[in-house]
Parts: C-alpha cells; sequence; structure tokens
C-alpha cells in the first residue's frame, strides 16, 4: 500500500496530518533539520509525538538532512541514538557522517537518503543502499521514466515529492543564500533568494525564476503503478488548514485509484481545491518534460492570498446540535460555507446563527481565535474545519 | 626551488582553450582538466573526449552533472574509451561504475557544497583517492579538515564559485516568455541590493556564478592538499597566471575564509 506522507512544523499540525489521512509524518528536530527557523520539535515533543503516531499505527521521521559542518558534529551520535530509543520510525539524511553513525550504533530505525542528496541515478541510488539506506526521496528533477528504472534496477523503497514548493536549483546544489544573506541554505537558513526579483539586461527589466507548485493529481496512478512507496508532501512551515486540505485531498484521490473510481472529473475538482488552498499555480513539473516557459513566473511572488478558512471546530453538541468553532476570518449570518474533516467530505451549510463568548447573538464573527456556536445540524466532530464555498462537486459531475 | 615554485606542482588548473595550455605550462603548471562534453555543467568550455585524448599533459577529466540513468548508461560505454589521469566527478552513481568498469587513474569526488566536516571526508576517502572541500567554509574550518582528513584533499582556490545549478533552462525561459532574442549568459542583480550573480546556462540546465573570483591564496599555506583548485571559466589568462604568480587580481574577494555562515535567526 503506498505511504501518503504529510509534513508537520509542530505538534498541532502534525496531529492534524495523521487525522486528516497521512499514513505518515515527518518532521525536524530542533537541530541538525533544514527548517531551523520552523517551531520544530524538542526531544520531549518527539517522544509525545511518536507514542501518538503509533497509537495510530502510523509512522514518524524525523529529518537530520544539513550538510554538518565540523562544530554541529560534536553532539550528533547522542542524539541519533535518543532518537532511536524514542522509537522514531526514520531519520531521514544527506551527509554520510550521519549514515556512517547510524550503521555503527546498530540503530534500529530506518536510514532514508533525503532529496538533498539528489539521487537521480540507479547507481546513485545502489551506493545508497550499500551503506544501509532502506528508503531514498529521489530528487525532485527525476522523470516518470527515471523513477521507473531506478525501481526496476535497485528495488528500493522510494519516495517522491508529489506536492508543495519546488526549489529552483536541484536541492543541495544551492547556496545562494550562503552569497546574498550570509544564511547558510544547506543547514536549515536558505533565504530564499531564488524567489527575489532582479534586474536584468537595464531598463528597470524584472528578471524571476521562481518555480511554479509541484502538483501530481493527474499523474498519482502512474507514480503507484511505477512503484513509488511513498507519496510527500512539501511544506513543514505550512498552516494546519493547508495540510489539513492537501492531505484529505490526496487521501481521497488515493483511495478513489485503489477503490477504482477516481474519475476525471473528480481529479478536476481536487485540482481546483488543492490550488485554491496554496494560493499558487501548480504544475508536475519533471515527472512528464523537462520543465519549460510554463513553469515558472516571470513576475516575482504570484500569490493572491485568501480568507477561506472560516474555522476549526473545537466541539459539537449532538443533542442540541451546536458546533463550537474558534474563528480564523470573517464570516456573516447568510455565508455559505463547508465543513470537512477526516470522516467528513465537503458539507455545504448556510450559517443562520452566531453565538459569541459572552452567550450574545452576533451577525458577523469578526476576531480571530474568538470561540463562537453555531447552529449545525450536520454531524460535526472536534478538528473539522469550516471554509468559504468555493467549489462544489456537483459542478464538475 | 621556492615555496610558490612547490606549489605550483600542486596547481589543478581547468582549460578553456588547447591553446592556454603552453601559456600555463610556461609558468610552470603541469597539471590540468578538460570539462567534459555534455556530461558537465557550469565551465566556459567543453571537450569531447577524442579531443581529451590527444591531450599529452597529465590531465583530469571533470563530469560534474547530476546524472539521470542514460548519462550513467552512457558514461558505462565513454569512460572506457577516455585515456586521463583522473576523473573529478560529482555524481556518487559513479563509485560504481568506476569500479566495475576498472577504470584506472585517480578518483576524486567534488559534490559542490557537500564535504563541510573531516568526519565526512574521512568516510568518503575509504571510496576515492580525494575529495573537494566545500568553498563556503572558513579559513580556520579549512584548516582544521585538512588536518584530520585521513587522505590528501583538494581545495578551490581561484576562480568563479558555482553556487547554484539548476537542471531548468532559467535564462532561456526568460527570454521566450518576454519574445525577447535569448542570451545564454548573463548578470542579474537583486531589485533591493547590489548583489549580482552571473548566470550561464546549456542544454544541460543553468549555473549561477558569484559575482567576483574567489581568491583563495591564503590557502595555499596549508598543508595535506593533494591540488589547489583553479577554474579559470570566464578568467582572462593573465589574470589566472598572475594569481599563480602570487601577484594581486582585481575583481577578488575571499569568499567565506572570514565569514562565518549563520542558519539560525534567533
Amino acid at each position: 500500500m503506498v505511504e501518503l506522507l504529510s509534513p508537520a512544523g509542530d505538534f498541532e499540525r502534525l496531529k492534524i496530518a495523521y487525522l486528516y489521512g497521512a499514513d505518515a509524518v515527518y518532521v525536524g528536530g530542533q537541530d541538525y533539520s533544514l527548517r531551523a527557523n520552523a517551531h520544530n520539535f524538542s526531544i520531549d515533543d518527539l517522544t509525545e509525538a511518536t507514542k501518538f503516531a503509533h497509537k495510530l499505527n502510523k509512522k514518524i521521521y524525523v529529518t537530520v538532512n544539513i550538510v554538518f559542518h565540523n562544530d554541529d558534529i560534536k553532539d550528533l551520535e547522542k542524539y541519533l541514538i535518543k532518537l532511536d530509543e524514542i522509537g522514531i520510525d526514520a531519520i531521514i539524511v544527506s551527509d554520510i557522517y550521519v549514515m556512517n553513525l547510524w550503521k555503527k550504533n546498530n540503530l534500529k530505525m530506518e536510514l532514508h537518503v533525503s532529496t538533498q542528496a539528489s539521487s537521480l541515478n540507479y547507481e546513485t541510488v545502489k551506493f545508497y543502499q550499500s551503506l544501509g539506506a532502506k528508503r531514498i526521496v529521489l530528487a525532485r528533477e527525476a522523470s516518470k521514466e527515471n523513477i521507473k528504472k531506478i525501481k526496476d534496477e535497485t528495488g528500493a523503497d522510494l519516495e517522491c515529492f508529489i506536492h508543495g514548493a519546488m526549489c529552483t536549483s536541484i536541492s543541495g546544489r544551492c547556496v545562494l543564500s550562503n552569497y546574498a544573506t550570509n544564511r547558510d541554505s544547506n543547514r536549515g537558513g536558505c533565504a530564499q533568494v531564488c524567489r527575489f526579483s532582479f534586474d536584468i539586461d537595464g531598463d528597470n527589466n524584472t528578471y524571476s525564476m521562481t518555480p511554479k507548485d509541484l502538483n501530481m493529481v493527474p499523474y498519482i496512478k502512474e507514480m503507484i503503478d511505477i512503484g513509488v512507496n511513498s507519496l510527500k508532501i512539501e511544506g513543514r512551515m505550512r498552516s494546519i488548514y493547508y495540510i489539513a486540505t492537501v492531505i484529505k485531498t490526496y487521501r481521497q484521490i488515493i483511495d478513489k485509484i485503489m477503490n477504482n473510481s477516481l474519475t476525471l472529473e473528480y481529479s478536476k475538482y481536487y485540482l481546483d481545491i488543492l490550488n485554491r488552498c496554496a494560493n499558487r499555480d501548480s504544475t508536475p513539473q519533471f515527472f512528464d518534460k523537462e520543465p519549460g516557459v510554463n513553469e515558472q513566473y516571470y513576475l516575482g511572488r504570484e500569490e493572491v492570498s485568501n480568507q477561506d478558512f472560516l474555522g476549526l471546530v473545537l466541539d459539537y453538541d449532538e443533542e442540541n446540535q451546536i458546533a463550537t468553532i474558534e474563528e480564523r476570518n470573517y464570516f456573516e449570518v447568510g455565508t455559505t460555507v463547508e465543513f470537512f474533516g477526516p470522516k467528513l467530505d465537503a458539507t455545504t451549510f448556510k450559517i443562520e446563527k452566531i453565538i459569541d463568548e459572552n452567550e450574545e447573538e452576533v451577525t458577523a464573527a469578526r476576531h480571530p481565535k474568538e470561540v463562537l456556536k453555531i447552529k449545525c445540524p450536520i454531524k460535526l466532530e472536534k478538528n473539522d474545519m469550516m471554509r468559504l464555498k468555493i467549489f462544489d462537486i456537483k459542478d464538475y459531475l | 626551488m621556492s615555496v610558490q615554485e612547490k606549489k605550483k606542482t600542486k596547481f589543478l588548473v581547468t582549460i578553456n582553450n588547447i591553446k592556454d595550455l603552453e601559456i600555463y605550462k610556461k609558468v610552470g603548471i603541469s597539471t590540468f582538466v578538460f570539462a567534459l562534453k555534455d556530461y558537465s555543467i557550469g565551465y566556459e568550455n567543453t571537450f569531447s573526449y577524442e579531443e581529451i585524448n590527444n591531450i599529452n599533459d597529465k590531465k583530469y577529466v571533470l563530469i560534474n552533472q547530476v546524472l539521470d540513468n542514460k548519462k550513467i548508461d552512457n558514461l558505462k560505454e565513454l569512460l572506457p574509451k577516455i585515456n586521463a589521469d583522473g576523473f573529478i566527478f560529482e555524481d556518487i552513481g559513479l563509485i560504481n561504475v568506476f569500479k566495475e568498469l576498472n577504470i584506472n587513474g585517480n578518483k576524486i569526488l567534488f559534490m559542490n557544497h557537500f564535504n563541510c566536516n573531516y568526519e565526512s571526508v574521512n568516510i568518503w576517502l575509504n571510496y576515492v583517492d580525494s575529495v573537494f572541500i566545500s568553498n563556503e567554509l572558513t579559513y580556520d574550518e579549512l584548516k582544521d579538515i585538512t588536518m584530520k582528513s585521513n587522505k590528501e584533499v583538494v581545495l578551490h582556490v581561484f576562480g568563479y564559485n558555482q553556487i547554484m545549478y539548476s537542471k531548468r533552462k532559467l535564462l532561456s525561459n526568460y527570454y521566450k516568455y518576454n519574445n525577447l532574442d535569448i542570451k545564454l549568459k548573463n548578470t542579474i542583480k537583486d531589485k533591493a541590493s547590489d548583489i549580482k550573480f552571473n548566470v550561464i546556462e546549456d542544454d544541460n540546465g543553468t549555473v549561477f556564478l558569484s559575482n567576483k573570483i574567489f581568491n583563495g591564496s591564503r590557502l595555499l599555506d596549508l598543508d595535506n592538499v593533494l591540488y589547489y583548485y583553479i577554474n579559470t571559466s570566464f578568467i582572462n589568462t593573465d589574470d589566472v597566471i598572475s594569481f599563480i604568480n602570487g601577484n594581486d587580481i582585481d575583481n577578488t574577494d575571499n569568499g567565506f575564509l572570514d565569514t562565518k555562515t549563520i542558519y539560525k535567526l534567533k
């Protein structure tokens, strides 16, 4: 069974990822991870997260994928042993020293080779297998033919990105950030210099090289068919709403592929939901062809933010049909919304009554994080989400 | 022989034009690097294996692309035909290929930006004859690594640094989108600062080069070095020779030799 692998920047996101259908989650510790400025997980957090994951029969992986300098290696061995004791299922690494420590200490957790190592051919994968790697996260530049041949020649567990932001460069082969901002990109300090706007050829022309996001909705079945073991979502810095939406959508796609019910109409609907959630255009990038003129932006960042995420369900009183919601964005009586959740497919509802924290009826929800009550006949559960209704599956069928 | 003359025997100099060989040999350089056509990227010129085989000097072949399956398979055919004293390579898949094909000569691993600590370097040295050390390190870090390496290593000492490598066509995409004539070499400048990068593109992708030439002459004092690497791409031979002779050159900086990079902002 193919694995759906989610990012999580903290415990709340991790919980949401599992609840919404991720089979496994990857997280960074407070050291040695490429998102050095995310909240990340302390050892205590990792212990708690691992217990939570295993209780659900799910997996947790920890990124230890910086390129280590001399000063970084002092406590690394102790850290790896600790991760193993906690029961982490795998570490994701790029530096050969980490692979060596894993082997030397005979650690139980699996060794996964990070996309930072840019594995793009079967000989490279065989080399990492010889060091003990169970799984290889392929370079984002891998085409369908490449992935298939690597699988056929090596039999390795393969993990491929299916959704999220792309590096402009081959991962790991970029130190623009070091040169432009003195922040070390290969130790988690990437300042995303490739998303800056530049002058070129004078005359105030704007040069931008930002790639559009990756989105593999049209090719998930092919990826499964050629033997990809794990489908990976990018974005450890993303919000709970993003994680819930993306994971839920890909969960539905995978499940529909498995029961042979994914149609073009559903694919189109899912694609629209994902694109709206990311606020950016997306393409399959390298999977089906060499990316060309249509796979990047030319005018700097082209993101239009939206306020679709309206609230998080904290509780539901089934007897009185009252949902307790933590507000995230403005909504009012009369707004047509939809609820979705781990066990709930998108269900439409028109807001009829809003009660504020003082038990007073209000016409609109104007204060993010305010806890409100709304009358709602749809049976909800804690951690369901409420969003603005934009797309209706009926319009696609 | 002076210290400078001794160091010249350890300079490893990339070649842009065959005619430059004589110029460099006259100043005491004896070991050269040729970027292999279709398998290297970011260099001013590349050479076919026939052209390389015709060179009678001590020579290394540079293969610095991240390779896909097709390129690896093609190289399995090509490598036995190449007559060289050694290979400098980026993709670790070639380690097994060299072994399987019994390819002679020194194997030097050049994973750009990687190999930033002595432990990793020493592990790689179990598989190859030498390793390029990253050029984004301080002098002290480089000194520590060279001192603790189990074999001699290679240090960059002169040239534009390759600082980004993409499989995308980042210049021609821009010009196509804007319906302009395509230029495959250009300089871009950040709109909000004075940061500049040189950009070059070919059929295999795009490489960004530093705006200034890296001058690591201080590194010539370090021991346990197999070669001091001089990347002459886009630099005139007079400037290269000035460096080799220990003279000052314009438009250079010393990269990160005195500047520690940071990664946690708190």
